[in-house]
């Protein structure tokens, strides 16, 4: 896809600041061969996810198109770029680090809305209680727009747990995980 | 043999067959498997990307546990495998260790580095072995074509590349092959469930394990093997909307690795929980009952 022309440039130091985040650290070595995105199997479904192209906008210092982009939220964490890539760039991780300075920012929309149902899942149970991140992350108009699925999964025994079953020690869990961070 | 194991969320909850065929299994086998009921869930990449150093100390806090008891951790899914992995690799770091661990004293926890990470698929093949698996097989696989779908995480998963070859592996393969089966091959055996994306982008996942799917399908398997319970979960229950996306019926039944080996060990599937599938398992059952009783 190519770069909107009306995008300019809004932080020449963006680059540091992905590469000083968990996942980016070796973006400045990336020489734009594209083996990342050949062998992202998302490059073949979604014309607005180029890997490779993500890595240049970052690069460029555009900051707010990078972030704001919900393409960042199409990764499927397949890590088949990491594996590739030959300069040890770790493209996969790249988006880690974005999507953790997108969140830090309090930016909304999908992929937030499921990271934020899952962090929390873990928070007050230890654990993923499957029922309510999938609630959380789809909303009620997610859920029913799956039809009968959930029905027929209860009819297979496959339906995930209604009710919440914390871990013994979850206050543990959640000391350690706002010791590092601050209270979310 | 004796192991921590780490069943990870997903195999207590909407795949608890996985947890119950593993149970099964390893019983079987004569492996002791020792609960960690505390241990919390990996992280996944979602905690990964939203507090990275909390999913690291939290990682290390069930890499700590399996260290208490003195055992190497027990997986049975890829990404709980790949982010434990890891974990465990990042905390050979001394630095990271010391760091990681100034986090885990303030809840009385240390861990001193070095407990090891397997897979399930890793430990049958290397620490069972294939004699010993063989020798536990009462009711071979036949003529069923089963075809491997490894999924990613366990493929990237730092310390697999020294039982697997990630970009052509063949543990599976192997795997059915000792259990007297008739593994398939084809390209999309390697290819990415979407697992991932599905709650942000349901139509991207559907897509891509449709594209496994209908390779598995077209190279002659009847029923996949996956090391995965996210895989499978793409895999068996969005079955249905991958074979509208493909424009194809599919009816590929999706195996837990530990569902085939316990197939092939004779166990009652009932036990094994292939009743808890979307895509009945039926023809599978069918198939083997036709395959000879080689012992009791």
């Amino acid at each position: 896809m190519p770069v909107p022309a009306r995008v300019v440039p809004d932080s020449p130091s963006f680059w540091r600041e992905v590469a000083s985040t968990p996942g980016g650290g070796a973006i400045a070595a990336c020489i734009q061969c594209n083996t990342c995105t050949s062998s992202c199997p998302i490059e073949a479904l979604e014309p607005d996810f180029r890997i490779r192209q993500v890595v240049a906008r970052v690069r460029l210092g555009l900051r707010e198109d990078v972030l704001s982009d919900p393409a960042i939220w199409s990764c499927a964490r397949c890590y088949a770029c990491v594996a590739h890539c030959p300069k040890h760039v770790r493209p996969g991780d790249v988006i880690e680090a974005l999507r953790n300075l997108a969140l830090k920012e309090g930016r909304q929309g999908p992929g937030p809305r499921h990271t934020h149902a899952f962090v929390e899942s873990v928070r007050e149970n230890g654990r993923i209680h499957e029922a309510r991140v999938t609630l959380d992350s789809v909303g009620l108009g997610g859920l029913l727009k799956e039809g009968l699925l959930p029905l027929a999964m209860a009819w297979r025994g496959k339906m995930p747990a209604i009710r919440r079953r914390p871990l013994k020690s979850v206050k543990e869990i959640k000391m350690l995980l706002d010791d590092v961070e601050g209270p979310t | 043999m004796k192991y921590a194991y780490f069943p990870g969320c997903v195999a207590l909850d909407s795949c608890k067959e996985l947890d119950l065929a593993t149970r099964e299994v390893t019983k079987d086998l004569g492996i002791e498997l020792v609960d960690l009921p505390e241990a919390s869930c990996c992280g996944a990449g979602n905690l990964q990307e939203k507090n990275p150093e909390g999913a690291l100390v939290l990682n290390a806090r069930t890499l700590a546990m399996a260290q208490e008891k003195g055992l190497d951790l027990l997986t049975v899914c890829g990404s709980c495998q790949l982010y434990l992995a890891r974990t465990r690799e990042e905390l050979e770091k001394t630095e990271t260790r010391e760091r990681v661990n100034r986090s885990l004293a303030k809840a009385g926890r240390h861990y001193d580095g070095g407990t090891k990470v397997k897979h399930l698929l890793q430990v049958l093949l290397e620490d069972v072995g294939p004699r010993k698996l063989a020798a536990h097989v009462r009711r071979p696989l036949g003529n069923l074509a089963v075809g491997a779908f490894y999924g990613c995480h366990l493929l990237r998963a730092p310390g697999t590349e020294a039982f697997e070859n990630p970009e052509d592996p063949q543990g599976i393969e192997k795997l059915v092959h000792l259990l007297g089966g008739n593994p398939v091959t084809y390209s999309g055996r390697t290819s990415c469930c979407g697992f991932h994306v599905l709650t942000v982008r349901q139509d991207l996942a559907v897509r891509m394990s449709a594209t496994g799917l209908v390779e598995a399908k077209s190279a002659g398997a009847q029923v996949l093997a996956t090391p995965c319970p996210l895989c499978h979960l793409v895999l068996d229950v969005y079955q249905k909307k991958a074979a509208k996306a493909a424009g194809e019926a599919l009816n590929v039944p999706v195996l837990h690795l530990s569902q085939l080996v316990g197939l092939a060990f004779g166990i009652d599937p009932e036990r094994l929980g292939l009743d808890r599938h979307m895509v009945s398992v039926g023809p599978v059952t069918k198939a083997l009952e036709e395959e000879e009783v080689v012992k009791a």
